[in-house]
């Protein structure tokens, strides 16, 4: 589950489906980065821009959901 | 002595690295532009020469973060760089990284690396990023990487030069790289562990590196204003199109007046003279006045991609393209096509999904273009009162806005049903990088606006005149009897043209003239202005008296309902031949350009009728 406000640090574990996870791993979300999240799409929150590796990375709840993430203190 | 040399230079990179702009200065105008063997994706190449005079290819490979392709667009990249395409020669990589963005970039380069060719590595935007506080040691990372690493911007000697060296340095056979066995780091995990590995060797950046991106998205991306800001913009661009291109318009027009007034005083009157001035003259003109107009479309549409908020826009669209069954990349080939429908065809490259890609190409021609706006003028001049209504609005700007946004909804409509019913496919993702801000390099968007002038004006010298000559004999030939009560032009061959198709276009309210100018005007929707100026016989040469009395003689020729007709006609009306020759080509089918052809048609009948029908039965025919 992906929530929480801007400026929350999370930490993430591996996914599944290969198509979609080879654009996220080439975009930088790769196991155990810290991704943050940064802004949220005007309706229903939705995409969420994700700043993971020195980029900002635009993504649907729905994709994110399925990454596993730890929140980090700080 | 040039000769070409069988050595090629791959420029590959990431989207957004700076790619073109490298590409941009290191061949200058020297560019070309046609397609990869066996597919249809477009080939951007160009040539240096190098120090021992041989000519070298220079190809813009399409940007791409891996290669293992995920699009259209990183499946030729991968072809090209793999060799199993365009493989006749030796190649030489130049990987293009974004300075701001190593992390991103550097895994790209370490890809690449595998393929054990050599490579040079081109850093771009290290201005920028010094200004943001980050320190590149270039010659650690050079050591590292194993591979030349030079600054495009370097400051003591020109990086461009250096980078020629390079070339030349390969095309005289010398070995490029000091290690010459190619990278083993085959998976995407080990190869952003060796980038980190690299990067604390060679990079320090401050943790505020990126503030500037940060704080502006606080602004264009915040949750209740980013919509209004995007459509501010819009207007804004809109706007502008009609303000600013008032002025090179009127010198436009008045040149062509002042250039058919004294080809009429040079030549003798006959009908050579009015070939000339009725047809060629009258008939581009009436085109060429549209230049401004494009090009400041352009140039706002080019300063949005090269800003880095085109890729903002496509965020704050997802999940309204989604109720759609779109996504928020088709926002950016959709915006694209209000300046023209092929561009932003070829630009639905970048979505995944083949049948949310199609979808996109099959709606972009219902986006109200640059090609419509000669007729939406003529016509709304003709039939809708110049006056002011609620006190501010002027009724003929609400209705030129009006068909934008009718333009609009009926592709939303399409888009949905098409989505609902033979172009299904399960919910696609969406996923893309958001560029970090930077300000457009000005050189690079004129040199866009230079290709885009290039092409018009090479359209209106060849199809448009072509049109225009051929319209003029089909309208003054064969000449009248000598007891003829009709006008001249209705004994033409143009003429009986217009009045065979009559009776199937009648049911709309359209007349023979209308039919006659329908035809030429699928070859190009902005030839119809300068088909009905011609069918009218207006013998004025003056562009802007042409248009006003053309105006006038519609308006009198023709009751409301049939002007009507004849705007929501060119709201749906499947034209422009380039269009579908550029969707046959990216469909690699006539299949959907067909299709695409066939449903406008049907919604041009359908709507042109309803709205003469219906105009009629209130207003009286």
């Amino acid at each position: 589950m992906v929530s929480g406000e801007p400026n929350n640090n999370n930490s993430e574990t591996p996914a599944t489906d290969t198509e979609q996870v080879n654009k996220m791993l080439d975009l930088g979300m790769i196991p155990g980065a810290e991704v943050e999240i940064r802004h949220f799409g005007v309706f229903g929150k939705d995409p969420i821009a994700v700043f993971v590796r020195g980029g900002i990375i635009a993504i649907r709840r729905t994709d994110a959901s399925r990454i596993e993430v730890e929140e980090i203190q700080g | 002595m040039t000769t070409t040399s069988s050595h090629t230079i791959l420029l590959a990179g990431c989207p957004n690295s700076g790619k073109s702009s490298l590409f941009n200065t290191l061949t200058g105008s020297k560019q070309k532009v046609g397609n990869y063997p066996g597919v249809t994706i477009e080939r951007k190449s160009g040539t240096v020469t190098s120090s021992n005079g041989s000519i070298v290819e220079v190809i813009d490979l399409p940007g791409a973060y891996s290669l293992k392709p995920q699009s259209i667009d990183e499946e030729i990249a991968f072809k090209v760089l793999s060799q199993s395409i365009d493989s006749n020669s030796n190649q030489l990589i130049v990987a293009v990284a974004d300075a701001t963005n190593m992390e991103r970039t550097l895994s790209f380069v370490l890809e690449l690396k595998t393929l054990g060719k050599p490579i040079v590595v081109a850093l771009n935007m290290m201005d920028l990023s010094m200004s943001r506080g980050i320190k590149i040691n270039l010659s650690k990372l050079s050591k590292e990487l194993g591979t030349p690493v030079i600054s495009t911007i370097a400051v003591k000697k020109n990086g461009i030069s250096i980078l020629k060296d390079h070339i030349n340095q390969f095309v005289s056979g010398q070995p490029i790289n000091k290690v010459s066995n190619p990278s083993t780091l085959k998976d995407t995990e080990s190869r952003f562990a060796e980038v980190d590995r690299i990067l604390s060797i060679c990079q320090s950046k401050p943790s505020t590196a990126d503030m500037w991106t940060y704080k502006i998205d606080k602004v264009l991306l915040h949750p209740v204003l980013s919509i209004p800001i995007l459509f501010l913009l819009m207007l804004i661009m809109f706007q502008s199109v009609f303000a600013w291109a008032e002025a090179p318009m009127t010198w436009i027009e008045d040149g062509i007046g002042v250039l058919g007034t004294l080809v009429s005083t040079l030549l003798p009157a006959g009908w050579i003279q009015s070939l000339i001035v009725d047809g060629i003259i009258a008939g581009v003109g009436s085109v060429l006045v549209f230049l401004p107009q494009i090009l400041i479309l352009f140039l706002f549409i080019l300063l949005l991609e090269n800003s880095g908020y085109m890729m903002r826009a496509a965020f704050i669209m997802d999940r309204i393209m989604a109720s759609i069954g779109l996504q928020g990349r088709s926002f950016v080939p959709l915006l694209s096509s209000f300046a023209c429908a092929i561009p932003g065809i070829m630009a639905t490259r970048t979505i995944r999904d083949p049948k949310e890609r199609l979808v996109t190409i099959l709606i972009a021609p219902l986006m109200t273009c640059s090609a419509r706006l000669p007729v939406y003028v003529l016509l709304i001049s003709a039939f809708i009162p110049d006056q002011t209504v609620m006190g501010i609005f002027n009724l003929q700007g609400i209705t030129m806005f009006g068909l934008f946004i009718f333009g609009i909804i009926s592709a939303v409509i399409v888009a949905f049903v098409m989505r609902k019913t033979m172009l299904q496919s399960k919910c696609s993702s969406f996923l893309i990088e958001l560029p970090s801000y930077k300000i457009p390099n000005m050189k690079n968007v004129f040199f866009g606006l230079y290709i885009r002038a290039k092409v018009f004006l090479k359209k209106a010298g060849t199809l448009i005149m072509g049109v225009s000559v051929v319209l003029w004999v089909l309208a003054t030939f064969p000449k009248p009897p000598i007891d003829a009560v009709e006008p001249a032009i209705s004994y033409s061959y143009a003429g009986k043209i217009g009045k065979t198709i009559e009776p199937l276009v009648a049911p709309l309210g359209f007349d023979w003239r209308i039919a006659t100018g329908l035809v030429p005007g699928f070859a190009a929707r902005e030839v119809m202005v300068g088909a009905l100026a011609t069918v009218f016989a207006v013998e004025a040469t003056d562009e802007d008296e042409q248009i006003s009395t053309l105006s006038e003689q519609l308006q009198s020729a023709w009751p409301l309902g049939t002007g009507l007709a004849l705007l929501v006609w060119y709201i749906f009306s499947p034209q422009c031949l380039a269009t579908f020759v550029v969707a046959r080509k990216e469909t690699n089918s006539w299949k959907w350009p067909l299709f695409m052809f066939s449903y406008m048609l049907a919604l041009a009948y359908v709507g042109a009728w309803a709205t003469y029908q219906l105009t009629s039965f209130f207003v009286g025919a």
